[in-house]
């Protein structure tokens, strides 16, 4: 997709959020009103701004080299394992998540050397529960690999 | 007399034993931020800062003047050695770093490189501590409207200058204000923006928003563009001798270049490199080796660019006005600590805030200690694989995140703020106003009500006062004069066309 293109899609999405922070703020009376008001009036006018000199260097420029298919692959493949990484912690605490998450995304984006793929996510794992669960004793998730252990 | 007393009465403080880990671990982890290309000194202090909530306010912000100062050093490691710049400041050290390195000539590239990037912190902290409390002295005698211009001053020069297209800045600004007002609104109690969620009533955290915009999107460009793979410029071991008098007068004119270009907001240790290097090339008889490998084209960038870590915070702890992203971030973790940027800081604080302006100082020192015993070791965080260390960085925000209020809301929160930023980026649109509009937005819409209440709703008070008139003046040029700019560089090729 031409980048002016993927621009004006995202002006105009912006320009609808505006519209619908403008809505939302017409509930907030008073003095709570007039900023929120002020703001999301002058987002939507800049929003349309940005339309309309998407829409023109769209114009200008038909053809442009697009973002490579590799580059855009890895980048969802890595905000995808992010989010089921962040998901995956309630269920099985933090450090059993980040202990598989670490080794899959790396070896998953194409690193190979296998001692240091499993050696340095568990020198990690160790020197995070070290600082955060034994130094600022922060109460995370409980942890399935503790409770394996017989350790929770 | 003041300032003496007051840096006398800190400096106990400071070499506490506590303050002085900090500081060392401060700077060898900036240093290796700094080293990694990619990584920022904003993105690395972002991470951190969930780290210091238990520390004593000091320890956390010598622990911060380490990161800045080595940060901006570290950039320099993988300029010399790699041809990429470890942080934007870095990009002008690369004109005669790499050179240098592909003569074999590594190791004096990086010498030069770290004692410039020692003066330059050195001299810089000296300013903020000279500068910084006579202008807070001033800035005590500024009303809620001069304040409203201040704040808005800030937002705007940051909008139009950061970005190519001001449209996309004021936009990025207008993000952030909206973020501000989330939650209850303290003056009125009315709830903005909450959508009936519970976990929005008390609105979003800074540091939710620091990590998400300053350390998600890094970590997704080292996961996708695998920056460890370019290839190392040799390193002869054996090092050259340097005689140091003839960078003297280099030093002297690029750290004064570096300060100024600090204490002016949205211009940054990029800007600051980039004009040093090239005064010094102009100044010299001997342009033409600039380019080359010319040890003086590596000391005048990277004097410049540390020269501008302190100068920055000059604006920004005497008037609360960041003048950069890392600025910013910064002020965040003044305020994570309960502390309050700004005038009244000096008068309630001055302990924390003149041992803060000396660590700047301290940590100058600690870097050129550190980067001289410890280089074998930074080169080495080059070969870090970035496969590995992208995750890291994602698990590092993660548990930083939650550790504020155990939240896993504010994780989600973090999440979605990464993934704006990182598409934020893609559009050019710079996040860095964001964040600015975050701290200033509350302070313009508090300062404006308060003008208001004591007018008795006349805007007349808003333009009464001379510093108001000031400040006003110099909105309409930060917006006039990109305008003008662009409008001439139209008529000559207007009049080519003709």
């Amino acid at each position: 997709m031409p980048r002016p293109l993927i621009e004006l899609v995202c002006a105009l999405l912006v320009g609808g959020l505006c519209i619908a922070g403008f809505v939302e703020a017409t509930n907030y009376t008073g003095p709570s009103g007039y900023l929120p008001k002020a703001v999301t009036v002058f987002a939507l006018l800049l929003s349309l701004i940005w339309a309309l000199q998407s829409a023109l260097s769209l114009q200008k420029r038909k053809k442009e080299a697009s973002q490579e298919p590799m580059s855009l692959a890895r980048t969802a493949l890595f905000m995808g394992s992010s989010l089921a990484y962040v998901v995956a912690i309630p269920f099985i605490g933090y450090f059993t998540a980040t202990l598989v998450f670490i080794p899959a995304v790396a070896s998953t984006l194409g690193y190979r050397k296998l001692r240091i793929l499993l050696g340095a996510p568990l020198v990690f794992v160790i020197a995070l529960y070290i600082l955060f669960s034994l130094v600022l004793q922060v109460q995370l998730p409980e942890e399935l690999l503790l409770q394996l252990v017989g350790i929770r | 007399m003041d300032i003496l007393n007051h840096i006398m009465a800190a400096l106990p403080l400071i070499f506490s034993l506590e303050v002085i880990i900090a500081m060392i671990l401060g700077t060898a982890v900036g240093i290796t931020v700094g080293a990694l290309p990619g990584l920022s000194a904003t993105m690395g202090i972002a991470v951190l800062i969930p780290l210091t909530f238990t520390m004593e306010p000091l320890v956390a912000l010598g622990m911060v003047a380490g990161i800045y100062n080595g940060a901006m050093y570290g950039g320099s490691i993988p300029a010399i050695l790699l041809r990429i710049p470890g942080t934007p400041a870095g990009i002008a050290t690369v004109f005669d770093g790499y050179p240098m390195a592909q003569k074999g000539q590594a190791p004096l590239a990086l010498k030069v490189s770290l004692a410039s990037s020692a003066i330059g912190s050195a001299v810089s902290a000296v300013a903020l501590l000279l500068l910084a409390p006579p202008l807070a002295a001033i800035a005590l005698k500024f009303g809620p409207a001069d304040y409203f211009w201040l704040a808005l001053f800030g937002m705007t020069t940051i909008a139009v200058l950061l970005s190519n297209n001001p449209a996309k800045g004021l936009l990025s600004t207008c993000l952030g204000l909206v973020v501000g007002m989330v939650g209850i609104d303290a003056m009125t109690g009315a709830e903005r923006f909450t959508f009936g969620s519970m976990d929005l009533l008390s609105g979003i955290n800074i540091i939710v928003l620091l990590t998400g915009l300053f350390a998600i999107p890094p970590a997704i460009d080292l996961a996708v563009k695998r920056l460890s793979e370019q290839k190392e410029a040799p390193i002869d071991k054996k090092e050259d001798r340097i005689r140091w008098k003839p960078f003297i007068p280099v030093w002297i004119k690029s750290s004064i270049m570096g300060v100024v270009i600090g204490i002016i907001p949205a211009l940054g240790g990029n800007v600051a490199a980039v004009l040093a290097w090239n005064e010094q090339r102009r100044s010299d008889p001997d342009n033409d080796q600039y380019g080359k490998g010319e040890p003086k084209g590596v000391a005048a960038p990277e004097c410049a660019n540390n020269a501008d870590t302190a100068a920055t915070l000059i604006p920004a702890l005497t008037l609360g006005i960041p003048g950069s992203a890392v600025a910013a971030v910064i002020l965040g973790a003044l305020l994570v600590h309960g502390l309050r940027p700004g005038p009244q800081l000096f008068r309630d604080d001055p302990e924390i805030v003149f041992g803060f302006m000396l660590t700047m100082f301290v940590t100058a020192i600690l870097m050129f200690v550190i980067g001289r015993f410890g280089a074998r070791a930074f080169v080495h965080v080059l070969k870090a694989p970035t496969t590995l260390l992208a995750p890291m960085i994602i698990c590092l925000a993660v548990v930083g995140i939650y550790s504020i209020h155990n939240s896993m809301f504010e994780v989600w929160l973090m999440l979605f703020f990464g993934l704006l930023g990182y598409g934020m980026e893609r559009l050019d649109i710079p996040t860095a106003p964001a964040v600015l509009a975050v701290i200033l937005g509350p302070m313009a819409e508090e300062s404006l009500r308060r003008a208001l209440l004591i007018s008795g709703g006349s805007f007349d008070y808003l333009v009464k006062s001379w510093i108001s008139w000031i400040i006003i003046a110099m909105i309409a040029m930060t917006l006039i004069v990109p305008l003008w700019k662009r409008l001439r560089r139209l008529q000559p090729s207007r009049g080519d066309q003709e």
